[in-house]
């Protein structure tokens, strides 16, 4: 006999609920997604690639996925260590310090791009100590990648968190019997155990660094002449200037693809 | 000669013996000195920097403000959009979780999956599909300009874009929590004779419930405090189509810094109150599986 599509159960209502899912999900998600999918295969091959190949573009890849990849570094560092100390040291008031990890989450992106900006330009709060320096941070590469830090940080924190929390302490006293160091303890008991959320919390924050524009957006406005444009701001601009025009709407939609299906197909692995 | 325990647990006090599992004082205050200055740096510094520059200029200046036609015009906007894209995606969440949990059928795990789409798909592509879908040249323009009915630069499209963003924080909240709750409560009261919608609102909401008003609190704060999306679906026309972040943006263009900081530091309220609600939910749920 084949297998049915649902297994027999007394509960009700599954087909009401199972129905109106479906057909929100279309209506709200698939629907529209699928017009974006269509509308850039709908173009020639040969324009889709000269979108996607222009200077100004692969520039904005360039500028996107590396700032991605260091923050997301930078924040695997940090949030790995924020993690240890949450988990296995006792401090005062460590329910705040664990509700805040949690406020680049909460907080809009538009409010941290321009907290950001505030503290790092050159009489903010931190731009005047780091200015006799020379070192520039708003307007910057540099302030992409600390903006993007920030936004990935809860991302591995909150990875990392429950498995550490989980891992077995006696496993560490078995290593200390038997004569390991703190350091060796640490590089072969706990940081194996943890090594694969700390993979996961990396993905996550390099994911959400790379499509999250807005915050670096504000960044980036004011010199114009670096070519420093993230992707997907680069494709807001793009998108809404042509979209808003009478032609080339297509290429808007085309440079928005690659980021689309680069971001579809990372969270896969991401999970 | 006879050997009392005392002079050994002496000993044993006055040479402490390291606990295996512990690291050393210094490293421990070493770390956690570097992890608090970092979460400062990065994460708290920003937060006052808000209200610092929000009321930079006085209170009076920062009032006046927050009380400017278009600041009460972008707050009621964004608030109207978050009333209908949450209790709609509430109903979703709740539904799809229901079929999802309590059920086995194939593709089960696709469906799942496919409500993730909205997490994985950048802001801006989000506000994108749906002018492809609505807007001039899209595939319902034609129709929609020959009705005369706007809805990209307008305020249904950034409904639309708020109820895409937020769609899954409900159902991804609730599916786990149903997943481990599983069938046996329901099928008992189904058993002992209630119906349908009393053995849901009797069994299966009561047990939800802190997992339900969770994921109903991050939906609101991501509804109200989406920028990317709606940005590209909304035209930035003042008092008509800016959303609170939206006006953030507006504000600061215009080198009205007080201004900016000031709505922004509404911004920041509602994700530090919702922040709180957060661990207070967090709170109630590990105190009811106990």
């Amino acid at each position: 006999m084949q297998t049915p599509f649902k297994r027999r159960s007394v509960l009700p209502g599954f087909w009401p609920t199972f129905g109106c899912s479906v057909l929100y999900l279309s209506l709200v998600v698939l629907i529209p997604l699928s017009a974006v999918f269509l509308k850039s295969v709908s173009s020639s091959w040969t324009h889709l690639w000269n979108v996607i190949s222009a200077p100004n573009v692969t520039a904005s890849y360039r500028l996107s996925f590396g700032a991605s990849l260091v923050a997301g570094l930078l924040s695997a560092g940090i949030g790995f260590l924020v993690a240890w100390v949450l988990v296995r040291y006792p401090f005062p008031a460590k329910a705040l310090a664990d509700a805040l990890v949690d406020l680049p989450f909460a907080l809009p992106t538009a409010v941290a791009g321009i907290a950001l900006t505030s503290l790092y330009t050159e009489n903010g709060w931190l731009g005047r100590y780091l200015a006799p320096l020379g070192i520039k941070v708003a307007f910057t590469r540099l302030g992409v990648v600390v903006a993007l830090t920030f936004i990935g940080l809860p991302f591995v924190v909150r990875s990392v968190q429950p498995v550490l929390a989980d891992a077995d302490r006696e496993l560490e006293e078995a290593a200390s019997s038997l004569g390991a160091t703190r350091w060796q303890i640490f590089s072969r008991v706990i940081f194996p155990i943890v090594r694969p959320s700390l993979l996961t919390g990396f993905a996550l924050a390099f994911a959400r660094a790379h499509w999250v524009s807005t915050a670096p957006y504000f960044y980036l406005r004011q010199p114009p002449h670096e070519d420093g444009n993230c992707s997907a701001a680069d494709c807001h601009q793009a998108g809404t200037i042509r979209l808003r025009g009478s032609h080339g709407h297509r290429g808007g939609h085309a440079d928005c693809f690659v980021p689309a299906s680069a971001g579809s197909q990372r969270t896969p692995a991401a999970r | 000669m006879a050997i009392s325990s005392a002079p050994l647990a002496q000993i044993a006090k006055a040479h402490p013996r390291p606990d295996a599992a512990q690291d050393p004082a210094v490293v421990r205050w070493g770390l956690t000195a570097l992890a608090l200055g970092s979460l400062g740096l990065f994460i708290v510094l920003p937060l006052v920097a808000v209200f610092v520059q929000a009321l930079s200029k006085g209170l009076a200046v920062y009032l006046s403000a927050v009380r400017e036609p278009d600041t009460i015009s972008a707050i009621k906007l964004s608030l109207f959009a978050a009333s209908i894209a949450v209790p709609l995606n509430l109903v979703f969440g709740v539904a799809a979780a229901w079929a999802v949990t309590k059920f086995q059928f194939k593709g089960k795990n696709f469906l799942t999956s496919l409500i993730d789409i909205p997490f994985a798909v950048s802001p801006v592509v989000a506000g994108l599909i749906y002018v492809l879908v609505f807007g001039a040249q899209g595939w319902l323009g034609d129709w929609l300009s020959a009705h005369d009915i706007r809805i990209i630069f307008a305020v249904p499209g950034i409904v639309l874009a708020t109820i895409f963003v937020t769609f899954p924080f409900v159902a991804r909240e609730l599916i786990p929590l149903m997943e481990s709750q599983g069938t046996e409560e329901e099928e008992a009261a189904l058993v002992l004779g209630a119906t349908g919608w009393q053995m849901f609102y009797k069994v299966t909401l009561p047990n939800i419930r802190w997992g339900l008003l969770y994921g109903v609190v991050l939906c609101t704060a991501r509804a109200l405090g989406e920028f990317g999306a709606v940005s590209v679906v909304s035209g930035h026309i003042r008092g008509e189509t800016n959303t609170l972040p939206l006006h953030v943006e507006i504000l600061y263009n215009d080198y009205n810094y007080a201004g900016a900081f000031a709505v922004a530091s509404l911004l920041s309220m509602v994700a530090v109150i919702t922040l709180a609600l957060k661990k207070f939910l967090e709170w109630k749920t590990g105190q009811e599986s106990k």
